[in-house]
């Protein structure tokens, strides 16, 4: 008995190693303790049979188990706009939100979603902490350089708010990325434009007097005026300005999951499950 | 018949398997785990040490005659707890690295960790 | 395994034959007739702890200080575990965050089983003397109860439980307790003061260490569970 507990003992341990999958590799590392808690004990060694059955086999499989269990989370990290990615009664929805989630049940991983504000988004990527940016994103022409993109999935349509009361003024604030040529040749006066990176920028610079029109996605109307409070009505017919794409971003480094993306991205417009969580979601206000 | 020799032959031969995957496997989870094979491996010789043939555990009892050497199984009792210690502590780490490189592989991390921190990092 | 550079095998080859020649033959030819330490103690240990086990004997009471100072490693482990898992914490609303098996018969079970797991870590712990075990395997079956019961009622419940700061203290004073103890039984006027209550002291080591191990294996389970890394 002994001598074949013993024998067994080397091809374990070559079988631990030439597992290709590290779970498998954690339950055979079990499984070898186990023997050698079995051989500790036939060699006279009690205490140390017990010990080692204890330590070697139930909680270090049960650390190993925890700590590779959660294979894979997509972290994604976005900027909270109605419609494509919101909370509404403590859960996560939109169409963002969606598209998301097909990807990561597809590759098998659990989504995790961080809300944040525009101007942190490429900075979460940059460490690695995140993989995707969301939330109905549009790049800058340096993020262009600094992420993949995925395709654009929908369009935005730019319009101008005319924020303060009876200003015709001509200093307008728009968001890094709104292409201004398109503007400019759509904007009867010549206008002096002021870039910010986030909502919350452009808003102090409107609390402050630096500037009286926003030039914004449609997408993003609710956030800005929900600040202000302005009492310009939505669903009023705003001047359309130009379009911008929505993407994806991903980290630049993730060439697999930016493929991988991509092919999914492709077969949803393929099948019309874009078109139809589009109209899922904005049936209500038509665009 | 089974003596210490033979055991401590095996330990012997689990060591050589648990380093040679020690060196030889790129990925940091394998090299734990082979790290592993190696501790378990060198209780295996103490135990095998103290084994005398034919024998009984060392708890004194009625009518018990040939005891093992008890005095290395003390030894190692030790060393087991303390090879958890280590083992929970290099798992931290593990998890750590992957979440900043994103890979467990070993040549990988370490090409992103020079290019990061120039050329301090030591192959 | 794949991709593994040639000079590299042959190294390791060459290295780990030479390193198990060299091993099995130190072992065929050492020829030890000098004293049987082992011997010694399975005389004497009865006689002097009342402890049957002499492997017991041993660790709590010829060698308490390694046992002592095994205890600080283990500690220290648990203090690097608690130090070094604090990644971001990311809480988003959206994720469904129960386990993906909900089985009954795991929850059902790992509550039933609580109860016996911890009794039989207790009963380890406490019988050292007599049988097998010790403070360290009590300690750790005791911990891996705790595991059990989170997988029955749930990560954020067991975990909620974790105080943290209380548990570190109550962890500290364990410790000192112990040291003290130990230094204190094993000095002259100890062992003096002690006649007669051998055995109870080593029960008492014991139930120190069991309680402690019992702790720093909750801990570290805690904080692992907490913080799943992503691999």
């Amino acid at each position: 008995m002994l001598i074949f507990l013993l024998l067994l003992m080397p091809l374990t341990a070559l079988a631990v190693l030439f597992q290709n999958k590290l779970l498998n590799g954690v339950i055979v590392l079990g499984v070898f303790s186990l023997l050698s808690s079995a051989v500790y004990f036939l060699l006279g060694a009690p205490d140390v049979a017990v010990t080692e059955g204890a330590i070697g086999v139930a909680l270090v499989t049960f650390i190993y188990v925890i700590a590779l269990s959660d294979q894979g989370r997509l972290k994604v990290i976005g900027e909270e706009v109605p419609r494509f990615l919101f909370r509404e009664g403590g859960k996560l929805k939109g169409v963002d939100y969606e598209i998301l989630q097909g990807f990561a049940r597809e590759q098998g991983l659990e989504l995790e979603v961080e809300l944040a504000s525009r101007e942190q988004l490429p900075y979460r990527i940059a460490e690695g902490e995140k993989d995707f940016i969301a939330g109905a994103f549009y790049p800058t022409p340096a993020q262009e350089e600094q992420f993949s993109l995925s395709l654009g999935y929908q369009q935005g349509h730019l319009v101008e708010l005319p924020l303060r009361e009876g200003s015709d003024g001509e200093r307008i604030g728009i968001f890094e990325g709104v292409p201004v040529e398109e503007i400019e040749d759509n904007l009867e006066d010549e206008a002096n434009f002021s870039q910010y990176r986030g909502v919350a920028e452009m808003i102090s610079a409107y609390q402050r007097g630096d500037i009286d029109r926003i030039v914004i996605d449609h997408a993003r109307l609710g956030n800005v005026m929900d600040e202000i409070g302005s009492e310009v009505e939505r669903g009023e017919d705003f001047p359309h300005l130009g379009t911008i794409e929505y993407v994806f971003a991903i980290d630049k480094e993730r060439e697999e999951l930016h493929s991988d993306f991509q092919k999914y991205l492709k077969q949803l417009l393929e099948e019309g499950e874009l078109e139809r969580l589009i109209r899922k979601y904005f049936s209500q206000t038509g665009i | 018949m089974v003596t210490g020799s033979f055991a401590a032959s095996i330990a012997v031969l689990v060591f050589a398997i648990g380093t040679g995957g020690l060196i030889l496997k790129n990925n940091l989870i394998m090299k734990l785990l082979s790290l592993n094979i190696v501790n378990t491996s060198s209780i295996l010789f103490f135990i095998a040490v103290s084994y005398r043939q034919g024998v009984q555990a060392p708890i004194i009892g009625p009518g018990k005659e040939l005891y093992a050497d008890p005095l290395p199984q003390a030894l190692v009792l030790t060393a087991i707890v303390i090879n958890f210690g280590v083992l929970a502590l290099s798992l931290i780490f593990a998890i750590s690295i992957v979440r900043r490189y994103h890979t467990l592989d070993v040549k990988k991390i370490q090409r992103e960790a020079r290019r990061e921190f120039g050329s301090g990092v030591e192959d | 395994m794949k991709r593994m550079t040639d000079y590299k095998v042959y190294l390791v080859i060459f290295l780990l034959a030479a390193f198990s020649g060299l091993m099995v033959f130190a072992l065929f030819s050492t020829q030890r007739e000098e004293e049987d330490l082992g011997q010694f103690y399975l005389d004497q240990a009865f006689a002097k702890t009342g402890a049957n086990n002499v492997v017991s004997a041993i660790y709590l009471h010829y060698r308490a200080y390694d046992t002592l100072l095994e205890v600080l490693v283990f500690s220290a482990a648990v203090l690097g575990v608690s130090l070094f898992a604090r990644w971001e914490k990311d809480d988003s609303g959206g994720v469904d965050r129960r386990s993906s098996v909900e089985s009954s018969v795991i929850e059902g079970s790992g509550a039933l089983l609580f109860s016996p797991v911890v009794l039989l870590g207790v009963y380890i712990t406490f019988s050292a003397h007599l049988g097998p075990g010790g403070g360290f395997a009590g300690g750790v079956i005791g911990g891996t109860a705790v595991l059990l019961v989170s997988l029955a009622i749930g990560a954020r419940e067991v975990g909620s439980r974790f105080n943290e700061e209380r548990l570190k203290r109550f962890e500290y004073l364990i410790i000192f307790l112990l040291l003290s103890f130990v230094f204190f039984s094993l000095s002259d006027w100890g062992i003096a003061l002690l006649e007669g209550m051998e055995l109870s002291s080593l029960i008492a080591i014991n139930a120190a260490i069991g309680l402690k191990v019992f702790i720093g294996t909750w801990a570290v389970l805690h904080f692992f569970i907490e913080h799943r890394g992503e691999v």
